[in-house]
């Protein structure tokens, strides 16, 4: 086994992995970065590529950051970002990135306004995310930063809690890396896959951050928060799930109308993306859905006024009705036709507890972007993700501190760990991961989707309790291509994802922002500073109440 | 019902490549190549293996040959009857899975990228630009290239490196002339032939010509 020894080990190549990567390695440190796919991708890649920007009005961001979160917000982390760091979507045009230009002044970035912001501060990228990847890729490459491309983090290693490294495993080559490291942060992204298919995430977001956190002892915080964004393609079934917009693209005359032709909702287009989302699911729920589980989305009425005109051309810019064009059709695309839609899971606002370094609780672990939680609180707003990515990871990158004392994992120290992973699969195969993973999906959204209640939540701990039971029974046989273990590893991931995102919405005995109780249907105020903290003992998951106390002076 | 049968590529167990037919049920008529190989993996075999991400031609991860032609499985309707391979020209790691570690290395050794941050802060976006900046990395084009070998990548880049040199040299921005890079990936070793590219992109027209172009008239 090759042991190498880093400063700061960053895990994953989104836009938080390769910004904090950047940022660390300009002051100086050693860096390496480790990711399962190539450099680059992940769900940044497919995004949209909107992207907020705090240069305007700062208490108005904040006010509407507050509402979408429905203040179960870490105030600290808005204030930080929103007020305090510096705008980096400057720096992205400085390396390449391009925004879209308004018409009207070619040489002026145009700025919209997505669904729950009160002003416009939006910039729309020039080719989506892939341009937002490739800008930073090129950055990263100059700076000839360290990788292990297509290569999975398996454990974050711990000594008297604190950081001592990362062990991964090349699955293609059968190979393990032992990495010594002063700081590791964890960029793995979301867990999209805990839904499939009814998510636009990339294959690869399964929750791998999470469990790595939460196994090396780290806490997480409003797993119960999920997003679930409106407009979900239906059929076919190989691109179900894949997103078309939030609650705006169905444009400011654009209605939803269930399988008996009743409008069930008049204008969607200034709702939240949790009222939307919710409203399809209960009617869906109550037999009034499309043939193909889903419900019909009208915009039709919009290319009858000039402000529903300009809505779609939006939609167009950012690539949007390309998506609706496969699945429906021209017709549709143009919106000369109505479409299906369904929820669909888009974005995790649940995640590590950090504090205003991007700390968790294990000294020298670090969290970033979507693996980091408290910015959204019980809710996100579009384009918010990457901008609250962007800023947060530059900032950790810029402040990352190495562990005090000096502790050096020995070859024999790894090799150790390497042999307790490869001896916990001894048993014989009875199914594929493959398979599992897909069981789970269909479990997660039917038990823990949209609407849950306590007697779901009950059945799907029961039937995660059965994966668990086969995956304890799996073999592995630790030779050339390994990608039944890859397969595995982020099996177990989900299934640990899942099981907090479980205990977390049995705990929160009330609805707010995305996650709804159908047996406690309304916001309760005693929630209100609440947040739900899941964390590892001995074996057992475990979900605990945490008083939040911080309190923002929208007045100061 | 649809009940087709079709062929893929399959690594066995003596690093051999060969065809293994299968019969599926895809459910519909619209069903993609990617659905079908995951109909495969999740109700057949579960140790096929191909690379996809983002089901909706936006991650390039799913570039396969499909009927002799590279093409996004994801994008592409199944038939009956098909033949379903890796991409040419490039290492097969298993199945339809080929290698794609070495972009990231050669992007490094041919140090594809901007030294300098930029000093104007904003211009207007151009066509060709626009369009060259859609590239996925899905690395099709390379797999058609009859200049394309991965062992003597020293000597002729490909077309996918080149469009990345092309990305740098049109950007709305730039001020720098990549053209001698160009010719030391050997741009000027292509011969009388079109590159391809599922996403439309012109790369002859557009990542080619006008280094070759250049490089003429420098040498004139
Ligand atoms: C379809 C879609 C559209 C979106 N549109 C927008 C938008 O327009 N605006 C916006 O603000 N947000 C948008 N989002 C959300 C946003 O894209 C993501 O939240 C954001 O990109 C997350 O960035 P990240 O760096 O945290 O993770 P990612 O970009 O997902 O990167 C995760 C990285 O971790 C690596 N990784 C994971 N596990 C491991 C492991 N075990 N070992 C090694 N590496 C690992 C992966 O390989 C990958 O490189 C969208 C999301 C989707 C899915
Ligand atoms: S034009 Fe050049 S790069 Fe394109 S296929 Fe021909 S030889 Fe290859
Ligand atoms: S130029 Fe086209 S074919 Fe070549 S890698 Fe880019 S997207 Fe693929
Ligand atoms: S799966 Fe992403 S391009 Fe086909």
């Amino acid at each position: 086994m090759k042991v190498i020894h880093k400063d700061v080990v960053v895990i994953g190549s989104g836009i938080s992995g390769l910004m904090c990567s950047i940022r660390a390695k300009e002051r100086g440190l050693n860096v390496l970065v480790v990711s399962k796919e190539p450099i680059s991708w992940g769900n940044t890649r497919i995004s949209g590529g909107i992207i907020a920007s705090n240069e305007f009005d700062k208490q108005l961001f904040i006010e509407d950051v507050l509402n979408a979160g429905r203040k179960i917000n870490q105030f600290d982390l808005v204030d930080l970002i929103i007020n305090k760091l510096p705008n980096e979507v400057e720096t992205l045009e400085q390396w390449g990135h391009t925004f879209l230009r308004s018409k009207n002044e070619p040489d002026k970035k145009e700025y919209v306004q997505p669904g729950g912001h009160s002003e416009p501060r939006t910039l729309k990228a020039l080719n989506r995310g892939i341009s937002i990847s490739n800008t930073l890729k090129q950055k990263f490459i100059s700076l000839d930063i360290d990788v292990l491309e297509e290569v999975l983090a398996v454990n974050v290693l711990v000594q008297e809690k604190q950081i001592a490294g990362v062990l991964c495993y090349d699955w293609k080559n059968d190979e393990w890396f032992g990495v010594n490291a002063g700081a590791v942060v964890l960029a793995c992204g979301g867990a999209g896959m805990i839904y499939y298919p009814h998510t636009d995430n990339m294959r690869s977001a399964t929750g791998d951050g999470y469990a790595l956190g939460l196994r090396a002892g780290a806490k997480l915080i409003d797993m119960e928060q999920i997003q679930f964004i409106p407009f979900g393609i239906v059929s076919p079934r190989g691109m179900r799930g894949l997103e078309v917009g939030d609650t705006s693209a169905a444009g400011p005359y654009g209605k939803l109308v269930n399988q008996k032709g009743e409008v069930i909702e008049d204008r969607p287009f200034n709702k939240t993306r949790e009222e939307i989302s919710r409203l399809i699911a209960i009617e869906i729920e109550k037999g009034n859905g499309t043939p193909n589980g889903g419900i019909w989305l009208d915009p039709t009425e919009n290319l009858e006024h000039k402000d529903g005109m300009e809505n779609w051309h939006h939609w167009r810019s950012i690539g949007t009705t390309d998506t609706i064009r496969n699945a429906y059709g021209v017709k549709a695309s143009k919106w000369e036709e109505k479409y299906e839609v369904s929820p669909t899971q888009h974005y995790v606002m649940g995640g590590l507890h950090v504090n205003t370094f991007g700390e968790t609780q294990i000294q020298g672990l670090y969290a970033v972007g979507e693996n980091a939680s408290g910015f959204h609180g019980a809710g996100r707003i579009g384009s918010m993700s990457l901008f609250e990515a962007l800023t947060f990871s530059a900032h950790v990158g810029n402040n990352i501190r190495l562990r005090g004392k000096k502790m050096t994992l020995t070859k024999q120290d790894f090799i150790n760990e390497r042999d307790i992973m490869m001896t916990a699969y001894e048993g014989v195969n009875e199914a594929h991961p493959v398979v599992l993973k897909k069981e789970l999906g269909m479990m997660m959204w039917q038990y823990c989707g949209v609407i849950r209640s306590e007697e779901k939540i009950e059945t799907l701990l029961h039937g995660i309790h059965e994966l668990e039971e086969s995956v304890k029974k799996m073999k592995v046989n630790f030779h050339g291509n390994n990608d039944f273990f890859l397969h595995l590893f982020e099996l177990e991931s989900m299934l640990l994802t899942s099981k907090a995102v479980a205990i977390s919405s049995l705990m929160r005995k009330e609805s707010r922002g995305s996650h709804y109780r159908s047996d406690f249907p309304s916001e309760n105020l005693w929630w209100e500073n609440k947040n739900i903290i899941v964390f590892n003992e001995g074996d057992e998951l475990k979900a605990e109440l945490m008083p939040n106390e911080q309190h923002y002076d929208l007045r100061q | 019902m649809n009940n087709i049968t079709i062929y893929v590529s399959r690594t066995t167990s003596d690093k051999e490549n060969k065809f293994v037919s299968y019969e599926i049920n895809t459910g519909h008529e619209e069903a993609t190549v990617l659905e079908a190989l995951q109909t495969i993996q999740e109700e057949i075999d579960p140790t096929l293996a191909f690379r996809y991400g983002c089901r909706f031609k936006q991650c390039g991860l799913c570039a396969m040959k499909i009927d002799g032609r590279p093409l996004m499985a994801c994008m592409t309707k199944i038939k009956d009857g098909m033949t379903i391979e890796p991409l040419d020209k490039i290492p097969i790691e298993k199945d339809v899975i080929v290698e794609r570690k070495f972009i990231l290395e050669k992007t490094r050794t041919y140090k594809l990228y901007r030294e300098n941050p930029f000093r104007e802060k904003t211009a207007e976006i151009n066509l060709p630009y626009e369009i060259l900046n859609r590239c996925t990395d899905c690395q099709s084009c390379l797999s058609l290239c009859s200049n394309f070998h991965i062992e003597k990548m020293d000597e002729f880049a490909g077309p996918l490196f080149f469009v990345k040199l092309a990305q740098l040299q049109f950007h709305p921005l730039n001020e720098t002339d990549y053209t001698q890079k160009a010719e030391e990936m050997g741009v000027e070793k292509c011969a009388d032939c079109t590159c391809r590219c599922p996403y439309g992109i012109p790369i002859k027209k557009l990542a080619i010509e006008p280094f070759i172009n250049k490089l003429k008239e420098i040498k004139e």
